[in-house]
């Protein structure tokens, strides 16, 4: 029993240790590559260092692509620049001592060994002995169990592992140093590698495409809808509805002026709707990029003259002092608005988070 | 069973723990954060840089040696150089501001000059960017301060905000007793 338990273990460490192995030879993909035909140099052997040493270099725009893999503008003049010493007859050391000189270690994809990275270097060959140091403590245990069992049954001594009997910790002990030992390994195989491509910016691609196309698809519905809506202010000009969706469309435009002009000639149909005047009101703050204005102040005390629960009057009167740099006044107005809201109200979210990002910053 | 074998390894962990909470901590602490670039440059004497002004004259850094100067990377396209222009038109009252006009056309550089100030004791012209990558420049605007030696005091990547403005470039321009 014990022998067939301590084989199973042998085996299960064997087995973790070459998926390891496995996955460090395993060919990954070709990584995307930024750099453009006519960037290229015409020796190849020569565009092979450049290529090389591009890769070493971070792109401090984008800072988790090397140089060669960014598009950033920066990372096309460092290309140039690399390509341009390659061609002066600079060493590849001599190119990336130049770059570091100039942007610190951390223009280095692999940071130099130094007082504040040897633990970084050390800590796979720290944790590598730590994981041997495991094993030869618990084979150091057993040893002279292993030569007394020697005379009473020769044909088991060979196997150590079975020496379990004086060591009842001993298949514990050896799985955790082998795990160890398996640990590092596969942790370096899966993370640490240098020649591990960046982010697979490549895999993400087609996602990135799709939902560059479904954005578009979006907008351009929603300028079908916004013109459908004009001809209906054409067509019923004294109906307000009309106006109230277009400032609707206009609104998810981005097309302020239209908005305020639809909310304004909705106005003139319904002048006493406060309702309607604090929707004027917020879309003059998205107008003025965010500033509750002046004129907008002055029709917020209107609104809540004659309501003093209008919901949207009351949460911009909040942002206007927040504003004025009154927090505190501000914390209040909206919480008095949170709690006066129904649970199921649209905004909830959005005055949740407001209400967190002031306490945050108070 | 030896109690030794089990108090090594975890004598080794708690070694190895107290090691890396003090390499981390050493690294919240240190210069650099999320936010800060660092600077290779500091303390340091600034790269030569030999650059054609305006007019298109050479014109060496280094001739402006024996007083401290500021030297702001800056472009008509970029936004946040708006931003701190009335920044620097303080302090060109207190130091010589050098502009280097980064991957800028000519007229563009004038006519921004002309709309939003021209604080500069001289403006130089980067056009393909290369004297940047010499000062190690992540992109525009970014500031300097060189002693009277040339030596850079501070380097500060983005714009002149009030905090830097009142902190970081006042410590340095009281140091030069400016």
């Amino acid at each position: 029993m014990t022998r067939l338990l301590s084989t199973r273990l042998y085996l299960i460490t064997l087995v973790l240790l070459i998926s390891a192995i496995a996955v460090h030879f395993t060919p990954h993909q070709q990584q995307a590559m930024a750099i453009t035909a006519e960037e290229k140099l015409d020796d190849p052997a020569m565009e092979a260092r450049a290529r090389n040493i591009g890769r070493e270099l971070r792109c401090l725009v984008c800072q988790n692509q090397s140089i060669d893999d960014s598009d950033a503008e920066l990372a096309v003049d460092l290309r140039k620049l690399v390509r341009e010493r390659l061609v002066i007859g600079d060493s590849d050391d001599e190119i990336i001592a130049f770059v570091r000189e100039r942007y610190g270690d951390f223009v280095l994809f692999k940071p130099p060994v130094s007082s504040s990275t040897w633990l970084l270097w050390g800590a796979p060959i720290i944790a590598l002995g730590f994981g041997v140091l495991i094993i030869i403590t618990a084979r150091r245990k057993i040893q002279p169990d292993v030569t007394d069992i020697s005379i009473s049954n020769k044909t088991e001594t060979s196997d150590v592992a079975n020496a379990k009997s004086s060591d009842r910790f001993y298949p514990m002990k050896l799985i955790m140093g082998a795990g160890t030992i398996a640990l590092v390994l596969g942790v370096y195989a899966i993370l640490g590698r240098p020649d591990l491509p960046d982010q697979p910016l490549a895999a993400r691609q087609t996602d990135i495409a799709a939902e560059r196309a479904n954005l578009k698809q979006i907008r351009a519905a929603t300028i079908t809808a916004f013109q459908k809506a004009q001809e209906a202010t054409q067509t019923n000009p004294d109906d307000i509805r009309s106006w109230l969706d277009l400032a609707d469309k206009a609104s998810l435009l981005n097309d302020f002026e239209t908005e305020l002009f639809a909310l304004g000639m909705a106005l003139k149909m319904a002048p006493d709707s406060t309702p309607l005047m604090a929707m004027q009101a917020e879309a003059m703050v998205r107008a003025a990029e965010g500033q509750v204005t002046i004129p907008v102040r002055e029709r917020l005390a209107t609104i809540l003259e004659r309501d003093p629960t209008q919901a949207r009057a009351l949460f911009l009167s909040g942002l206007a002092a927040y504003q004025d740099g009154r927090k505190d006044l501000a914390l209040r107005v909206w919480q008095q608005l949170l709690e006066s809201l129904p649970e199921d109200a649209p905004a909830l979210p959005m005055l949740k988070a407001q209400i967190a990002a002031i306490q945050a910053e108070m | 069973m030896n109690r030794a074998t089990f108090i090594i390894p975890l004598f080794g962990f708690l070694v190895i723990a107290l090691i890396a909470g003090w390499a981390l901590f050493g690294m919240l602490d240190g210069q650099r954060s999320d936010n800060q670039l660092p600077s290779a440059l500091l303390n340091k004497p600034a790269p030569s840089t030999i650059l054609p002004d305006l007019d298109s004259q050479q014109i060496d850094l280094s001739q402006f040696k024996g007083h401290p100067i500021l030297v702001n990377y800056f472009a008509s396209w970029c936004a946040p150089c708006r931003a701190e222009a009335p920044a620097l038109a303080l302090l060109s009252k207190r130091i010589k501001i050098v502009g280097i006009a980064y991957k800028d056309r000519h007229e563009d550089t004038q006519k921004f000059l002309t709309e939003y100030g021209n604080p500069f004791g001289a403006v130089l012209v980067d056009k393909d960017g290369m004297a940047a990558i010499s000062w190690g420049v992540y992109g525009v605007p970014e500031t300097f301060v060189l002693d009277s030696s040339g030596t850079v005091l501070l380097r500060h990547a983005g714009p002149i905000t009030r905090k830097v403005l009142e902190q970081d470039i006042e410590e340095v321009l009281e140091d030069l007793k400016l």
